[in-house]
């Protein structure tokens, strides 16, 4: 077996991609499913995308530092000019506690991007998990992790909304550390594969020289993490489509499969 | 930048033997094809059972000699023929 490789050193590499249908992107290949950028900084989000489209990704979900609640159109339309990148958006909710969630979650009817909730506090968590407009569940720190209990999964898999992980934890330099993140991650993800939950991994890098094409986390994933190679490609490939068809069927009042609305006095 | 075969293949050895250890590096068989500088990328040759382990390798080595580098695979073949085409 061979394999090529292109390495980037502290200069930008100039590898081009060909490019493709929005289709074939959609279809075909991997995402990733969490990329931090500065909204308030243009030229931050731009580095970034570029970034990413010389490592080969192709589909990014961003999410904003700053606590932005909504993403301006103007934004969305003026990184869609320019980068070849499929981008969408993500909101992430740091909460503390219940009231805090019921405070926030209140400004997010009718959301029409991703909204994840990120909290250590097991009652926000549960709630979040309940919660139909909450898309994502993330456990995306090595803290936040130790405090999924089957129970929120359970929930989440009613729900049908989504678990996230995140690869960000193994990237740390402190070999302790490293370990124990690999370890903590491996038990749960395990866990919510064995649970059946919709799932997604993340790569949640903060460094941009720790970015890695979606396909080395699936590699990561099936020979560190235990994951069967299959369902660790459905997990970047196609449970992110999943996701975005939750959020579309969100928006357009659509019920889930099997949901009838019955008009008052009818039986 | 000062990249040579020998410091390219120490990192990605200790790579190995860090997160996979020896049963699975001896399974490996890793050689270097080729390492073109000036365009900045590498072939890479291996035994085809040991794909994932390789990539996930590649994929935590983040320094070489120092120096900030992101080992990103692009494309996998049965042959160096199809590899070396795609140039």
């Amino acid at each position: 077996m061979i394999i090529k490789f292109i390495y980037f050193p502290l200069s930008l590499h100039n590898y081009k991609e060909s490019s493709s249908s929005f289709e074939v992107i959609l279809y075909l290949s991997y995402f990733e499913s969490r990329l931090l950028a500065n909204f308030d900084n243009f030229n931050d989000i731009l580095e970034k995308l570029e970034f990413c489209e010389k490592l080969g990704i192709k589909n990014v979900i961003l999410e904003p530092k700053n606590n932005i609640i909504a993403i301006p159109l103007e934004l969305k339309s003026k990184i869609r000019l320019e980068t070849k990148i499929n981008t969408l958006y993500r909101i992430n909710l740091r909460l503390n506690n219940s009231e805090d969630f019921k405070r926030r979650i209140k400004h997010f009817n009718n959301f029409s991007d991703i909204l994840s909730i990120e909290s250590l506090n097991k009652e926000v968590q549960l709630r979040a998990a309940r919660d139909s407009r909450v898309d994502i569940v993330s456990f995306s720190n090595s803290e936040l992790i130790k405090t999924l209990t089957p129970g929120v999964i359970s929930l989440i898999k009613q729900n049908n909304s989504f678990l996230e992980f995140s690869l960000a934890p193994l990237m740390v330099k402190n070999k302790v550390n490293q370990s124990k993140n690999l370890r903590n991650l491996y038990r749960f993800i395990q866990l919510a594969l064995k649970s059946k939950v919709n799932c997604i991994i993340s790569g949640n890098f903060d460094d941009m020289y720790d970015f890695r094409h979606p396909r080395a986390l699936i590699s990561i994933c099936y020979s560190l993490l235990g994951v069967p190679l299959d369902r660790a490609k459905k997990i970047f490939k196609i449970n992110p489509i999943s996701l975005l068809e939750r959020v579309n069927r969100r928006n357009t009042n659509d019920f889930e499969p099997q949901v009838r609305l019955i008009k008052g006095g009818e039986t | 930048m000062d990249l040579t075969q020998n410091s390219l293949l120490k990192s990605i050895w200790h790579s190995i033997w860090r997160y996979f250890g020896l049963k699975e590096a001896n399974k490996i068989g890793l050689w270097l094809v080729e390492l073109n500088i000036d365009k900045e990328y590498g072939i890479i040759r291996f035994s085809h059972q040991t794909k994932e382990t390789i990539i996930s390798a590649l994929s935590f080595v983040r320094e070489i000699d120092g120096i900030k580098v992101i080992l990103s695979p692009i494309k996998t073949s049965g042959t160096i023929r199809s590899i070396k085409s795609d140039n």
